[in-house]
């Protein structure tokens, strides 16, 4: 035992040494002197994307129009500011090349896009591109991919993203698309149909033919299908689109009246309001078996309902407080509470892909806004105010809001113009988005 | 699911001190015999270690650049050291012990030359010592005894030449028998009284030199000891500088301290320079720390990023920090007065991007 003894007294004196030995040598946190900063700007990031090149570094059209795509990416973001290409010093011959950073700091680059573009063998487009930070003068990033010549687009979308990812930490949403109503005719004869282009308006293209008044598209997570309200025989049904086929149908045959559908995060459940008896309240619907699945049982209109990203709440709008709010509850329905207090009316909320704050329109002094709040009903911001805006849909990365704002008719039936808008989640950057036609109620789709 | 997990811990856990327990040494057992300690080792190992760097104030960062340890060679002291060196000479001398043999006096110079190839064992360890010392004060309290004893040896020398005796002995050979016999005595006599005279300056001139080999012992010793102690009080010096800069690093011109009015000239100037990602609103956990390092001039040498494990987990922190140091790079050089000697200076930067949640 005492030999033991003695052991464990040694042990702990070593012990003892050992921690002395580093409290005595050990760096001190606060060596160096520290300087806090606190205040900066927000401003545009001054980017040179240059022309693509060959394989002989010459700039081809392809080169040139990837180049294009992804600066009018970048621009439209709000968060980049593309440099003229005709004031590079001297363009890069190959993304192989480090570049003369001496030619790109003049022009205040923070950023460097070199990439080269050629078809191979098999006649595929093959695309290789680094990225530089002009300032630390360091490879940020790179890569390489290929596609069918028909896909150049798609592959500056996918290049953009890219770039916008490493400058911001947020995810590109570049390679998506818009489904849309597409609206033309008089205000008494309106034609309403469905609609879908890439995100910057390339691409665009009817999926129905406008026989039916359509409402309300919601894409799919798996982005091939497409939820709507289809007026048929003027009894409203939703259906599903399938892209890829081109066919639409009704889902599940009920009496009353269903809209408003909305996927559940993993696109095998879907969120809608039913109306039958009077009485309008929100059922979930397995998609594998159509059965529903009533969530809320109330006398008022429950509607608009919304899944949270993970799949845990849902938010709805309900006028079971005698004026139209927002409510929150469990998928299962239960612990439902009430999160928005303005004054007016609050309508069509959207839980944010983030899963941090909700967009909803407000409709408040004869006036409609777009705005965010946490999902706690605090914080609430109004991003964008019109005669009518209407119908949030949110980018995938949940950093861009799009909507839809009308313009009052003229006494004469004339006006009325309606249009898609995007605005930055900070309120800036609010952008109109090109259509062929009016436009209303967008919905963005997940990343291709 | 969890038990066995935390059974597997406690094995663990239980072995490890198992092993601690029997690898640990007894205190109680029999300890190796002590090695005699030798001295001059410990002065040889410090030419390498630059420690002698350290009888000047410098500090341990100053140490780690080469430039420094390089700068201080040695080898420029080293022939002022080496003179000194043969200041030690004396003492082979006085190991002339043999010198007492009365008799062959003329031996004496033999016995030097003999004595002579032991100067190069002790030169070396004089060389060392000395050339760790450098030109310090101690080698030259070590002279003043070496004329003394040269001085000594000398004067005891010249009264000694027995030459003149022989002379006489030879011219008495050629006279009388009487005369001769009384000359013989006589010579005899003044033989006798030379030799105890001799006898007595020998006494004499070994004392002396015992004398004045114990000055030279004692002030060998001292000078040893202040060697050591001085060798002694470098490491010490040099190890508390060290520990001290770590310690007390503010005070090092490295990190010194800047004024508030400077710090709020860096923010205004940062302010035009710095432009956080947008996706850094809202999240308040997207402060970045940027160690900068400036020269002289307050040009920015390097800007690093200092959590770089968490960059490579979180994305928004990576935009967060790359701008960030953007920041830092492009705004060089900074507002920040220029150090008159030139040394680098070291800051951290926090980037909070707090004011786009305003």
């Amino acid at each position: 035992m005492n030999v033991l003894r003695e052991k464990l007294s040694v042990l702990s004196c070593l012990m003892a040494m050992a921690a002395v030995t580093y409290s005595f040598f050990a760096e001190p946190a606060s060596a160096q002197q520290r300087i806090r900063i606190t205040e900066g700007q927000v401003a545009p990031t001054p980017i040179a994307i240059a022309e693509f090149t060959n394989l002989d570094g010459e700039i081809s059209d392809s080169g040139r129009q990837i180049a294009e795509i992804i600066s009018n990416d970048l621009l439209s973001s709000g968060l980049f500011d593309p440099i003229d290409s005709a004031a590079f010093i001297a363009p890069p011959k190959s993304p192989a090349i480090r570049p003369d950073f001496s030619n790109w700091t003049p022009l205040g680059a923070k950023g460097l896009l070199v990439g080269s573009a050629g078809i191979d063998a098999d006649g595929n487009l093959q695309v290789e591109f680094v990225l530089w930070d002009v300032i630390t003068q360091r490879n940020i990033t790179s890569g390489s991919g290929n596609a069918s010549p028909d896909g150049l687009r798609q592959l500056a979308h996918k290049i953009a993203d890219f770039v916008y990812e490493e400058f911001t930490g947020d995810s590109g949403y570049f390679d998506t698309q818009i489904v849309y109503v597409a609206e033309s005719g008089t205000q008494s004869r309106r034609v309403k149909r469905l609609a879908i282009m890439d995100q910057d308006g390339h691409n665009h293209r009817y999926l129905t033919s406008g026989l039916d008044l359509v409402l309300t598209p919601r894409f799919s997570p798996q982005t091939h299908e497409i939820a709507y309200l289809n007026y048929f025989n003027d009894e409203p049904h939703v259906y599903i689109h399938d892209i890829r086929t081109g066919r639409s149908e009704r889902l599940g045959s009920f009496p009353g009246m269903t809209f408003a559908p909305r996927f559940g995060p993993r696109g095998d459940k879907l969120i809608m309001s039913w109306a039958k008896n009077g009485l309008t309240d929100i059922y979930e619907m397995d998609l594998s078996t159509q059965a529903m699945n009533q969530l809320t049982k109330s006398a008022s209109i429950d509607t608009s309902p919304s899944y949270a990203p993970d799949g845990r709440k849902i938010v709805f709008n309900s006028d079971r407080g005698g004026r139209q709010q927002l409510y929150v509850m469990n998928t299962d329905g239960t612990n439902v509470k009430r999160i928005s207090f303005g004054d007016g009316r609050y309508a069509t909320p959207v839980w944010s892909p983030r899963g941090d704050i909700i967009a909803f329109t407000k409709m408040t002094g004869g006036r409609f806004y777009i705005g965010v709040m946490n999902v706690d009903g605090s914080g609430e911001r109004l991003l964008a105010e019109g005669f009518l805006v209407e119908a949030p849909t949110w980018a995938p990365n949940g950093r861009v809001l799009m909507y839809f704002k009308q313009e009052p008719f003229e006494n004469d039936g004339t006006g009325g113009e309606t249009a898609l808008y995007r605005v930055d989640i900070t309120g800036f950057n609010e952008r109109r988005v090109i259509t062929p036609s009016d436009a209303s109620d967008p919905a963005w789709s997940p990343v291709r | 699911m969890t038990g066995r997990p935390i059974l597997i811990s406690v094995m663990m856990h239980c072995l490890a001190a198992v092993l601690a327990i029997i690898g640990l040494p007894s205190l109680k057992r029999d300890l190796p015999e002590d090695m005699p300690l030798i001295v001059m080792e410990i002065v040889q190992t410090v030419p390498e270690t630059n420690l002698i760097e350290g009888n000047k104030p410098s500090t341990a960062k100053e140490e780690k650049e080469p430039t420094i340890s390089k700068k201080q060679p040695t080898p420029p002291p080293k022939p002022p050291a080496s003179k000194p060196a043969p200041a030690p000479e004396p003492i082979p001398k006085a190991k002339a012990e043999p010198a007492p043999d009365p008799t062959p006096v003329p031996k004496n110079p033999s016995p030097v030359a003999e004595v002579i190839p032991e100067k190069p064992i002790l030169k070396p360890k004089m060389s060392k010592a000395e050339a760790v010392q450098a030109p310090k004060a101690k080698p030259r309290a070590l002279p003043k005894p070496k004329p003394k004893r040269q001085k000594n040896l000398a004067s005891v020398e010249k009264p000694t030449p027995p030459k003149p005796t022989p002379k006489k002995s030879q011219t008495t050979r050629s006279t009388s028998a009487k005369k001769a016999q009384d000359n013989l005595a006589a010579q005899v006599n003044k033989l006798v009284k030379d030799e105890q005279k001799r006898k007595q300056t020998a006494t004499g001139v070994l004392q002396n030199l015992a004398k004045v080999k114990s000055q030279a012992e004692e002030a060998e010793k001292k000078r040893k000891e202040q060697e050591r102690k001085q060798v002694s009080d470098t490491l010490n010096k040099t190890l508390s500088a060290a520990a001290g800069n770590a310690q007390r690093a503010p005070k090092s011109p490295r990190n010194m301290k800047i004024g508030v009015d400077v710090i709020d000239r860096l923010r205004l100037h940062l302010k035009d320079y710095w432009s956080p990602p947008p996706g850094a609103a809202g999240n308040d956990s997207l402060i970045v720390d940027i160690i900068v390092v400036i020269d002289g001039e307050s040009n920015v040498l390097k800007a690093e990023i200092k959590d770089r494990l968490r960059m490579s987990l979180d994305k928004y922190f990576k935009a967060s920090a790359l701008a960030a140091q953007r920041a830092m790079v492009d705004s060089s050089p900074l507002p920040i007065p220029h150090n008159p000697n030139g040394q680098r200076r070291e800051f951290i930067f926090e980037f909070d991007p707090a004011f786009m949640s305003r």
